[in-house]
């Protein structure tokens, strides 16, 4: 089994947890995010591009908020331990497939993803177990068992996601990479065609996500217009584009929503 | 219900720091009592300015305030402004009566900041943040300046609106608390909401045209047909949505899909 060690997997490992911990533990700022996940984690490997891009789509297909009391996987950890171990798997073995290889990396991000989730319920478990082991301290009335309470809290948060991020990325990497090299041309071209499909997922997910009647019908009249547009003058001005959408919904909305109130 | 003599006023300073502190709300989380342990760490500075001298009423604020609480992290100010305020201003001398118009007011305003707070930020804000910021990073492909502009205008548009509706909130609960319901029910949550999801699908709209038109479309190397074949993933992902299918299912079953098509063309 090949080993991957080095100082870059050691800090890829405890950026890792330390993006974690604003998932969900601490401030909530988005800054965990995978477009920020990923760009962070392809600076560290030296490809930026393929950072932001894997980080780009998981944000587009795990945007939506989870329902209910599901836990949904940790999409940060999605997007970082697929662009990691995508470009860690691309350095190993030098591949032509490398959309194969951003999906294949992807596929497990995914199932990494799950584990993160899960294993936040294990931390939140344990947590009770740290209530009740300083709630007498607590309730004398100093500050220092609350302190304690909330820094062993987060210890076993970062430590937990800093461990499994370095097994993932020192072991699974080699083993990753062998599994894909085993692949069979068929799957790999299965891979790479469903590399296409995930910003359709992601469109599709958004659109559910935001979708009311008179969102759709503004969605539909932008979608002609822009197309329009650009297939008559080709290139894309993303200042102009964002001003025209922006413009677009902010009539929109003054007219149908606010304005419409105060008739 | 009495209220005690001289005000003991909190600085401004010590209610910020508090509402600093609730952004470790969630990290001792736990099963049995949710964000307690966040939720006191924050109010126990104050606590101790207001029962300054009086241990007895600091220990039983203490008890109370390590029970039970689950609110919107970012709606928590709210919580913590007019639960200060309560612990200032009810009178110590009916310890009972302060202990239950204390706990009657928390658990009567949890619910409702959680639901006003988990619509807006969770179904709103975020992800419609999150998608500028997509959006604006695949249209200047996926380079470093556009990522930092996408990045930088994605947290400054969301985080700018949690500051803001944190603080004001704080402030707003601690030195009029008796408006606080007044004023969240004035507030038009479903015209922002609608207004938020309208601009994300006009957004959304301008994105997928763009994605349309850049794209190199090499499922069958037909552009009009590798759309008709993108429009067809599309509405079969929204059906899947729509029959309640989570995301990563639609995931794992599109690769599926897509290696049997492999294997079968």
């Amino acid at each position: 089994m090949e080993l991957l060690l080095s100082a870059k997997i050691v800090l890829a490992a405890a950026i890792g947890a330390a993006l974690e911990l604003d998932a969900y533990f601490i401030g909530m700022t988005l800054v965990s995010q995978p477009i920020i996940a990923g760009g962070i984690a392809g600076w560290i490997f030296g490809d930026f591009f393929t950072g932001i891009f894997i980080g780009s789509l998981v944000q587009l297909v795990w945007i939506s908020p989870p329902v209910g009391a599901y836990v949904p996987p940790s999409s940060s950890a999605i997007a970082y331990t697929a662009t990691v171990l995508c470009l860690n798997m691309n350095v190993l073995f030098v591949h032509k497939e490398f959309d194969a290889l951003i999906m294949f990396g992807l596929v497990i991000g995914t199932a990494t993803g799950y584990f993160v989730g899960q294993a936040d319920i294990w931390n939140r478990k344990l947590n009770t177990l740290i209530l009740h082991l300083f709630e007498p301290a607590i309730l004398k009335g100093g500050i220092w068992p609350v302190l304690a309470a909330q820094a062993f809290a987060l210890a076993a948060k970062f430590f937990r996601d800093a461990v499994f991020y370095f097994i993932v990325f020192a072991f699974g990497t080699g083993i990753a990479a062998k599994i894909f090299s085993s692949l069979p041309p068929d799957i790999l071209k299965g891979l790479e065609k469903a590399l296409w499909v995930m910003p359709v997922i992601g469109l599709a997910v958004i659109y559910e996500t935001f979708r009311t009647r008179m969102g759709e019908m503004l969605h539909i009249a932008l979608f002609l217009v822009f197309y329009l547009v650009f297939w008559k003058f080709r290139h894309v001005e993303p200042v102009f584009f964002m001003l025209a959408a922006a413009a677009a919904c902010g009539v929109v909305i003054y007219n149908f929503v606010w304005n419409k109130r105060s008739r | 219900m009495q209220t005690n003599g001289p005000k003991k006023m909190i600085s401004p300073l010590n209610l910020l720091w508090s509402g600093f502190k609730l952004n470790l709300l969630h990290l001792a989380w736990n099963f049995e009592r949710l964000q307690n342990l966040g939720f006191y760490f924050s109010l126990h500075n104050m606590l101790r300015k207001i029962y300054a001298g009086r241990t007895e009423q600091r220990l039983a604020a203490t008890r109370r305030h390590i029970g039970f609480f689950n609110t919107h992290i970012f709606f928590s100010t709210a919580l913590l402004g007019v639960m200060v305020r309560l612990e200032e201003d009810l009178s110590d001398e009916t310890p009972k009566a302060k202990e239950m118009e204390i706990e009657s007011t928390k658990m009567g305003l949890m619910g409702p900041l959680a639901a006003i707070g988990d619509s807006l930020f969770w179904s709103g804000l975020k992800p419609f943040s999150l998608l500028l910021g997509v959006g604006i990073i695949w249209l200047t492909k996926f380079t470093f300046t556009g990522w930092l502009a996408g990045v930088v205008i994605s947290l400054a548009f969301y985080n700018m609106l949690r500051i803001v509706i944190k603080y004001y909130l704080l402030f707003k609960s601690y030195y009029r608390y008796r408006e606080l319901f007044s004023f969240i029910q004035k507030v038009k949550f479903q015209d922002i909401m609608k207004s938020l999801k309208v601009a994300g699908m006009g957004f959304l709209g301008a994105f997928t045209a763009v994605y349309l038109r850049e794209k190199q479309l090499t499922i069958v190397g037909l552009r009009w047909l590798d759309s008709l074949v993108l429009c067809g993933a599309f509405i079969l992902v929204i059906w899947a949505l729509r029959s309640k299918k989570s995301v990563s299912f639609i995931f794992g079953a599109s690769v599926a899909a897509c290696i049997v098509l492999a294997y079968i063309t």
